[in-house]
C-alpha cells in the first residue's frame, strides 16, 4: 500500500505543522498547479460565458422536485394500454438494429483491422467513415435522417443502426486484430485462401467477442430509441415527447417509468449474460 | 538416401527489416527425406529463415527453388498452392481454439479444397479417414470432438502435427515445436515428428534451441549465427568448440527454453 | 469418445451434442430476427416511395456555408462551456456522494444503498428525457441544460468514483481511524492521494460524453451549437447544416484523439 503524501504516524493535531512532503518548487509541482489553475480559469470562464450562477443550479432541485411532485405524480396508468404496441415495437426495433449493425460492423471491422486488411488506403478510408458515424451524436443522425427521408420508423431504424455501427466497428476491429496474429498464422501457412481463413479461423475465434460487444450494443440501442423519438424517428421517445409537449405530465411520467424499467431490465440481463459468458 | 534428389534450393537469401539485416545471404540445398535441424542463438535469424521458405516472411533478396518454381517470386493463388505443399508446425501450436480437434486437423486440407466445399465442411471421405487415422496414430483418437483449447500443450502440438501431415507435404517446417513443452511431452512430440517424416519420406527443417535434441534426431545440422550459416554438416561432426562458437556470448541460451524471437510483421501473401 | 457417424455412413465433423448446439443457436438467432421483423410494422412502402428524392437532397448538402463560421464557433463554445460547468458541479457533488455510497467508507449501509439506488435511477433516465422534465420545471435556457448535464454527470461519476473507492484497501481506513482521525480527515488525507489518478481518468472519459450530450441537448432547444443545427435543419439551409455537422465532427474527433493521447501517456 502506497501512502503518497501522509505518513500514517502523523497524528491529526500535528498536521497543521507544515512538514514539507514534496519539494515546493519542483517543476512537476509547478506544472501541476499551472494545469489546475488553467482548468479552474476555464470553468470559471464557462460559467461567466453562460451567465449561469452555479448557485442557481444547486438551488434548482427543490424547485424541480416540487414541480415534479405536483405535476408528474401520480402517473397516469391509463396510458399504458394505449401505448403497449409502441413499447413492444421499441424493443423489437432495438433487436433488429442490433442485428443489422452487428453484420455490417463485422465487415467494417475486418476492413479496419491492419492485420486483415493490408490496403492502407481502404483501411484509412473506412476508419474515417466510422469515426464520422461515431462522433456525430445519435440525435443529430436522427434529425438529419428525418429531414432527408421524412418522418417514419424506418428512419429510426437507420439512425439506430448508424449510431451502433460507429461504436461496434471500432470494438470489433480491435478484437479481430488481436485474433488475426499468431492464431491464424497456421492457416496462412497451409495455403488456405483469405475467405477460408475468415470462415474457419476468424469467425470461430471472434464469436465470444462478437456476442459480448453485440449484447452491449443492444443496451445502447434501447437507450437510443428513446432519444430518437424526440426528433420524430418513432418509438417510445416519440410518445414521451408528444405527451410532454401536450403538458400531459402524468402520462409522460408513466411512459418514462416504463422506459426506465426497460432500460434497467436490459442492463441487468445484458450484464448477467456477459458475466456468464466469460 | 545417397541418390536422393534436391527438394529445396535456397540461394543468397537476405532479409532486411527497417534497420537491421537479419539474414545476410544464406545458401542451402535440402534433399528429399533429410531431417535438418537449425540451431543458433535467439536473434540469429532462425525464425525469419524458416518463415522465408513458405513466405510467411517476404525475403528482401534471393531465390527459393521448391518443386520447380521460385517461391520467392510467387503471388496469390500460386503462392497458396506452393504453401499447401509445405507443412508447418509452430511453437504456440496456432490452433483454432474454439473449433474441435478433427476440424483443426482438416484445416490442413483447406489449401487443397475450394472455398464452397470447405464452407459446408464437405471434405471427402478419404480426407476424413486420413485425419482420423493420423489422430489415432498420435494417441488422440478419443479426443476428436474436443475443443482444441481444452487440450494440454503436448496434445495441442500433436494436433498441429496431424494438421501439417494432412497437407500431404513434401517438406515440413517446424519452428521451435517443443520450446513451450515440458521435457516429457517434448520427447513424445520429437518422436512423433521424426517417425512420421521418416515413414513418409518428408524432408524436415526444424528450429531448435536444444543442441542435444538436435544431435539425437537430425541427419544434418545447420548452425546460424548473426544471419549467416556458420556450420553445415553431420551431427557427429559438430564439436563442443563449434557449438561454443555458434552460441558465442550467449551460452546460457543453449539449453534454456526461451520464447520465440519476434519475427516482425508477418507476411500474409494473399 | 465415440466417433459420430452420419446417416450416410461417413465420419461427422462434430459430435452429436455439438451438432445439436450449433443447430439450436442458428435456429434461435434466425428465429429472433424473424419474430422481430414480424412484430414491427415497417413503413417500407412510404419509405421506398420517397427514395427518389434522396440524390437531390444529398446534392443540396454538398456545400459549406462559411459565413456562419464565426457564429457557429461561438455556439460551440457555449456547448462546451455547458459541458465543462456541469462536469465541475457534477464532479464536486459526486466526490461527496461517492464516499457516502462506497461500501468501505459509507457512514451507514442504508445511506450507501439509498445513494446507489438514486444514482442508478438517474443513469437509467436518458439524458434527453431528463432535460425535457427539467425544462418543464425550469423553462428553456442554460440553467436547465447545465442542471440536466450535472445530473447525468452525477449518475456517472458517483458510480465510477464509488467503485474506485471500494477497490481501496480498508486497512488504511482502520489504521487512520485508530489514530483518532475524523471521517473527513480520513477522506482528505488517506484517500484522495490514492484515488486521484483513477478519478482523473473517469473525468476525462466523461468529458467526451458530456460534450456530446451537451450538443445533443441543444438539438431539442437547450442552446449551443445543437440548437443552431436544428434551426438550420428546420429552415432547410443545407449548406449551413453541412458546415455545422463538419464543425461538430472535427470537434468530437479532436477530443477523441486528445483523450487517446492522454490515455496512452497515463498508461506508460
Amino acid at each position: 500500500m502506497a501512502f503518497s503524501g501522509f505518513d500514517q504516524n502523523v497524528v491529526p493535531s500535528e498536521m497543521n505543522q507544515v512538514i514539507p512532503l514534496a519539494k515546493k518548487d519542483s517543476p512537476a509541482r509547478i506544472k501541476m498547479w499551472l494545469t489546475i489553475g488553467f482548468i479552474a480559469a476555464l470553468i470559471v470562464a464557462s460559467f461567466i460565458h453562460l451567465s449561469v450562477n452555479p448557485l442557481d443550479i444547486l438551488t434548482a432541485p427543490p424547485t424541480m422536485l416540487t414541480f415534479m411532485a405536483d405535476n408528474f405524480f401520480p402517473p397516469n396508468t391509463e396510458i399504458v394500454a394505449n401505448s403497449l404496441p409502441v413499447i413492444i415495437e421499441t424493443f423489437f426495433f432495438a433487436v433488429i438494429a442490433t442485428y443489422v449493425s452487428a453484420v455490417i460492423s463485422f465487415t467494417l471491422g475486418i476492413l479496419m483491422s491492419e492485420r486483415l486488411n493490408r490496403h492502407a488506403v481502404v483501411r484509412r478510408g473506412v476508419r474515417y467513415f466510422v469515426a464520422f458515424l461515431r462522433n456525430i451524436p445519435v440525435i443529430i443522425w436522427g434529425s438529419l435522417l428525418v429531414f432527408i427521408f421524412g418522418i417514419g420508423n424506418i428512419v429510426g431504424l437507420i439512425a439506430l443502426t448508424i449510431a451502433t455501427m460507429g461504436f461496434l466497428s471500432r470494438s470489433y476491429a480491435e478484437s479481430m486484430n488481436d485474433i488475426a496474429g499468431e492464431r491464424l498464422e497456421a492457416m496462412y501457412a497451409s495455403g488456405a485462401s483469405y475467405m477460408q481463413i475468415l470462415v474457419h479461423g476468424l469467425i470461430p475465434e471472434f464469436m465470444p467477442a462478437w456476442l459480448n460487444w453485440t449484447l452491449f450494443s443492444f443496451e445502447i440501442n434501447i437507450r437510443a430509441s428513446a432519444i430518437l423519438g424526440m426528433v420524430g424517428a418513432g418509438g417510445m421517445g416519440m410518445l414521451i415527447n408528444s405527451q410532454m409537449n401536450l403538458r400531459n405530465f402524468r402520462s409522460a411520467s408513466m411512459l418514462i417509468m416504463i422506459l426506465v424499467g426497460m432500460i434497467l431490465i436490459t442492463e441487468f440481463t445484458v450484464g448477467f449474460l456477459r458475466r456468464k459468458m466469460t | 538416401m545417397a541418390e536422393a534428389n534436391t527438394l529445396l534450393k535456397i540461394s543468397n537469401l537476405k532479409k532486411q527489416y527497417s534497420k537491421k539485416e537479419v539474414l545476410k545471404g544464406i545458401d542451402i540445398e535440402i534433399k528429399e527425406g533429410e531431417f535438418v535441424v537449425v540451431i543458433g542463438p535467439s536473434g540469429a535469424g532462425k525464425s525469419t529463415f524458416i518463415r522465408c521458405i513458405n513466405r510467411m516472411v517476404d525475403p528482401t533478396h534471393g531465390a527459393i527453388e521448391f518443386g520447380g518454381t521460385d517461391v520467392a517470386k510467387l503471388k496469390g493463388k500460386a503462392l497458396r498452392e506452393a504453401r499447401s505443399n509445405i507443412g508447418m508446425i509452430f511453437q504456440h501450436y496456432n490452433l483454432i481454439g474454439r473449433t474441435n480437434v478433427i476440424k483443426n486437423v482438416l484445416h490442413g486440407r483447406l489449401g487443397h479444397n475450394s472455398f464452397f466445399k470447405t464452407l459446408t465442411g464437405s471434405y471427402s471421405d478419404a480426407e476424413k479417414r486420413e485425419a482420423l487415422t493420423l489422430l489415432q496414430k498420435v494417441g488422440l483418437g478419443d479426443h476428436i470432438y474436443k475443443k482444441a483449447n481444452a487440450l494440454s500443450g503436448g496434445q495441442m502440438q500433436r494436433v498441429g502435427i496431424c494438421r501439417a501431415m494432412m497437407q500431404d507435404p513434401k517438406l515440413l517446417l517446424a519452428d521451435e515445436p517443443i520450446a513451450s513443452l515440458d521435457p516429457k511431452s517434448a520427447k513424445v512430440i520429437m518422436d512423433q515428428i521424426h517417425g512420421l517424416v521418416t515413414e513418409r519420406n518428408i524432408a524436415c527443417i526444424m528450429n531448435l534451441h536444444q543442441v542435444q535434441v538436435a544431435k539425437d534426431y537430425a541427419t544434418r545440422i545447420i548452425g546460424i549465427k548473426d544471419g549467416r550459416v556458420v556450420y553445415d554438416g553431420a551431427p557427429a561432426d559438430l564439436t563442443e568448440a563449434m557449438i561454443a562458437d555458434i552460441y558465442e556470448g550467449k551460452a546460457e541460451e543453449m539449453e534454456l527454453k526461451t520464447d520465440n524471437v519476434a519475427v516482425g510483421e508477418l507476411a500474409y501473401g494473399v | 469418445m465415440n466417433i459420430n457417424v452420419n446417416g450416410n455412413g461417413k465420419i461427422a465433423l462434430s459430435s452429436r451434442s455439438q451438432q445439436m448446439t450449433s443447430f439450436l443457436i442458428a435456429v434461435g438467432a434466425i428465429g429472433l430476427f424473424v419474430i422481430s421483423l414480424t412484430m414491427i410494422n415497417l413503413d417500407l412502402v412510404a419509405f421506398v416511395g420517397r427514395l427518389y428524392r434522396i440524390p437531390h437532397i444529398l446534392s443540396l448538402f454538398m456545400a459549406l456555408e462559411f459565413s456562419i463560421f464565426g457564429e457557429a464557433i461561438g455556439e460551440l463554445v457555449v456547448s462546451i462551456a455547458m459541458a465543462l460547468a456541469a462536469l465541475l458541479l457534477g464532479g464536486v457533488i459526486s466526490l461527496f456522494l461517492s464516499f457516502l455510497a462506497a461500501d468501505n467508507t459509507a457512514p451507514s449501509k442504508t445511506v450507501a444503498a439509498a445513494i446507489k439506488g438514486l444514482v442508478s435511477t438517474i443513469r437509467a433516465i436518458p439524458n434527453i428525457v431528463l432535460i425535457l422534465m427539467i425544462m418543464a420545471a425550469l423553462g428553456l435556457g442554460p440553467v436547465a441544460a447545465v442542471t440536466s448535464l450535472t445530473l447525468s454527470s452525477i449518475g456517472y461519476f458517483t458510480k465510477a468514483f464509488a467503485s474506485t473507492i471500494e477497490e481501496q484497501d480498508t486497512a488504511l481506513i482502520e489504521s487512520m481511524r485508530a489514530t483518532g482521525a475524523s471521517w473527513f480527515q480520513i477522506l482528505v488525507h488517506g484517500f484522495f492521494p490514492n484515488v486521484m489518478p483513477s478519478f482523473l481518468a473517469w473525468i476525462s472519459i466523461r468529458l467526451e460524453m458530456s460534450i456530446s450530450e451537451s450538443i445533443s441537448l441543444g438539438v431539442i432547444g437547450a442552446g449551443g451549437i445543437g440548437t443552431m443545427l436544428s434551426r438550420a435543419i428546420r429552415t432547410h439551409r443545407h449548406a449551413e447544416v453541412s458546415m455545422l455537422i463538419l464543425i461538430i465532427f472535427v470537434t468530437m474527433l479532436t477530443i477523441e484523439i486528445l483523450l487517446n493521447i492522454v490515455k496512452k501517456k497515463a498508461n506508460t
